[in-house]
């Protein structure tokens, strides 16, 4: 029954289906890259990719965003948001969804806390024992370049669906 | 539209949270020198921010007594002004982080 409701929605099954591929391709990636070990003492440094590649990955991204935030608000995707009018109180919106949100956030919080405790420590230790997250982003990026590109745009096309929010369409 | 800036909570809160931001952003400017850490450092405060503005609102959840933070109006300015945000806080971000920060 639950999975009839799902296939009689085509954003439901475009999220299933590009979830389902995202993860295939993030395993393959792993997997790819577990085989085939490089040597990242080139990357203690923080060097991230020069051009004419990083402009790639920002036109990449940018397009993955607006085609992320353009998709959830097309005709027969999604479903119509429930409008309210002014000075009512929204629904529940769920408390669990609100507990995963609280999670999150404190999660990146302490990533963002320790990528600027990691950077200040560069300027004692050019070579530090705990790397910033970003030194292992710049690493991937340049160690496998166009391994990281899709999952860099999948991650750009996720925050424009979720982060674009545009009332008056057909979400709205 | 100003009335609805003056009415709206979740208005009220982000202008509370962006003035709160610009102060400690001013007061670790002191203590850090670096620009490029201390532009990881405002990020982990606005993140911080964020953080006290969601639990708020779980607790608001939890307990109806508690006024949530962020209520969801649709009202005030023009649906462009909605849609061109996000994409335009995206551009500086990275224009800003490209060619200023790097």
């Amino acid at each position: 029954m639950y999975w009839r409701n799902v296939a009689r929605r085509p954003g439901a099954l475009v999220a299933i289906v590009a979830g389902l591929g995202g993860a295939a391709v993030t395993l393959g990636v792993v997997i790819y890259m577990l085989l085939h070990k490089r040597d990242i003492s080139s990357c203690a440094a923080g060097y991230a990719m020069g051009p004419p590649l990083d402009a790639v990955f920002v036109v990449a991204c940018l397009a993955a965003f607006a085609a992320g935030g353009l998709l959830s608000g097309a005709p027969g995707l999604t479903r119509p948001a429930p409008g309210y009018a002014a000075g009512e109180r929204r629904p529940d919106a769920g408390t669990v969804v609100q507990a995963l949100l609280v999670a999150v956030l404190l999660i990146l919080t302490l990533l963002l806390a320790y990528e600027t405790w990691s950077v200040s420590m560069l300027d004692d230790n050019p070579s530090p024992r705990f790397w910033p997250i970003t030194y292992f982003v710049r690493c991937a990026s340049r160690l496998e370049t166009f391994a990281t590109l899709p999952v860099a745009t999948a991650i750009c096309a996720f925050f424009g669906k979720w982060l674009w929010y545009r009332p008056g369409g057909a979400e709205a | 539209m100003l009335t609805f800036v003056r009415r709206s909570r979740s208005v009220r809160v982000l202008g509370a949270s962006l003035l709160l931001l610009v102060l400690l952003s001013a007061l670790a400017r002191l203590a850090i020198q670096d620009w490029f850490i201390w532009f990881w450092a405002v990020t982990a405060i606005a993140s911080a921010e964020l953080l006290f503005i969601a639990g708020w609102d779980l607790a608001a959840q939890l307990d109806r007594r508690l006024p949530p933070l962020v209520t969801d109006q649709n009202e005030g300015w023009s649906p462009w002004a909605h849609a061109v945000l996000v994409p335009f806080f995206l551009g500086a971000g990275v224009l800003v982080d490209h060619f200023l920060v790097h």
